[in-house]
């Protein structure tokens, strides 16, 4: 094997498969015609001067990715979405984490070592916990960014018309960044409640050892199984909606029942009893005496309060997406003037 | 110094815009890759390999270009281009195109 083969078969490497045939015997013609006018028909070329052709033509990486035309993550089309929901889900992460600092400080001692060990404890976890939120985030977009979606937005980009700003846009119109959104969190969470459940938890350090209350117990995860199937017919129904261009009476229904369903399952998991592991007795066991009690109502107290928002916000969306169901003149959007 | 990377960089996105039109008016006659650079450079412009190829694989996927590999005069085999039918009506608007911009950049900057 000669210079030129080895370098042609390392730059084949990095070609798509699709054209990497025929784009290197394309770039095999052309190096043997330059080699052939550097050596003016003298023969074989030296060893040096095809290393001098090779080095000048470019590195086989290089030369492979002019080659490409899908270089990026994540394009210009989504980016501007994709930034606002790292920022969003940048602040729940945090929010979350700090809220986990709050609870695993207050049983330190705030100016031992283990209050170091606690905080720097914190500040590994919430660096892990983003930039697997980032990870996520980008992989759900990237993949949006390669299907029909991504051609979608650019569709409607260039036959955007200044007209749309006054007028109304339709009740049934697909609102895009509403259904991504709902994937992208929908995914999140399933992520977190699968793979990473110790970001729902506390960890403290007890006597030099580190200890993990998790505040979901076993009997909130026996629900996990409906948690995951609801949770990825949503991902696959917003996912279908994503190519439609208009909410028909099947969609409109199809999301009624899942809103309901959703619903229902989470009434089903806030009413079971011990779901959160916040108990009296596990905050006492980490060092939390005083105000334990009132901790723990708090946390006790959530489900109730979580059932109410929960069918408030599902009875508003059902009443909405029956009404425009039936009576098409309803909008919920705002008019512009 | 910084002045001179700049026009670098706005010389560079000028020649990127144009090289469509140098690459297309120079293919009314077959061409393989490598005469084609020498014909361009020829004439002063100076293409890079690693920008033509890609290049002519994007105007032909567009249908401006056809391209076969043939073996001529006992030679190596070579992929030749020519432009096709559209790509003839492309370079027509094109031509226009750039020379009422020519016209109007003259009086703007003279």
């Amino acid at each position: 094997m000669n210079l030129i083969d080895k370098y042609i078969a390392e730059v084949g490497k990095h070609l798509p498969r699709k054209n990497r045939a025929d784009i290197e015997a394309e770039i095999r013609s052309t190096l043997e015609d330059m080699l052939d006018e550097r050596n003016q028909g003298k023969g074989p070329a030296a060893e040096a001067t095809v290393m001098e052709l090779l080095k000048e033509y470019g590195s086989p990486r290089e030369v492979a990715a002019t080659y490409k035309t899908h270089q990026y993550l994540i394009g210009p089309r989504l980016f501007p979405i994709f930034e606002m929901v790292i920022r969003i889900v940048f602040a729940v992460v945090a929010g979350a984490s700090l809220i986990g600092l709050g609870v695993s400080l207050a049983k330190t001692d705030l100016t031992g070592p283990t209050f170091v060990s606690n905080l720097g404890e914190w500040f590994g976890g919430l660096i892990s916990g983003l930039i697997a939120a980032f990870g996520n985030v980008a992989l759900i977009f990237a993949i949006i960014d390669r299907t029909q979606v991504a051609n979608k937005f650019e569709k409607e980009f260039k036959e955007w018309d200044p007209k749309e700003l006054k007028s109304e846009p339709g009740p049934d119109q697909i609102d895009l960044p509403d259904h991504i959104a709902t994937i992208i969190f929908t995914f999140l969470g399933l992520a977190v409640l699968n793979l990473y459940p110790n970001l729902l938890s506390i960890r403290y350090s007890s006597d030099g050892t580190w200890v993990t209350l998790p505040v979901l117990t076993e009997a909130f995860f026996r629900f996990l199984p409906w948690i995951n199937i609801l949770g990825l017919v949503q991902i696959v129904f917003n996912g279908f909606m994503l190519g439609q261009k208009d909410w028909t009476a099947a969609t409109r229904i199809l999301g009624i029942l899942l809103d309901i369903a959703g619903m229902i399952l989470g009434v089903a998991i806030l009413r079971t009893p011990g779901i959160f592991g916040l108990t009296p007795k596990a905050l006492n066991a980490i060092g939390i005496v005083e105000g334990a009690d009132n901790l723990s109502r708090l946390f006790n107290s959530l489900p109730t309060l979580i059932i109410v928002i929960v069918v408030a916000v599902t009875v508003i969306k059902v009443i909405k997406s029956s009404l425009r169901l039936f009576n098409k003149s309803t909008s919920p959007y705002p008019v512009m003037k | 110094m910084e002045n001179d990377e700049l026009v670098q960089n706005m010389l560079l996105e000028l020649r990127r815009g144009v090289l469509s039109i140098a690459v297309l008016s120079q293919l009314s006659k077959e061409e393989y890759g490598y005469s084609l650079l020498k014909a361009l450079s020829d004439k002063g412009m100076e293409i890079d390999q690693s920008t033509l190829y890609p290049l002519l694989r994007r105007l032909e996927s567009q249908g401006l270009l056809q391209s076969d590999w043939r073996i001529v005069d006992e030679a190596r085999p070579r992929r030749y281009y020519v432009i096709s039918l559209q790509g003839r009506a492309v370079l027509a608007k094109l031509k226009r195109e750039w020379s009422a911009m020519a016209e109007t950049l003259k009086q703007m900057l003279s």
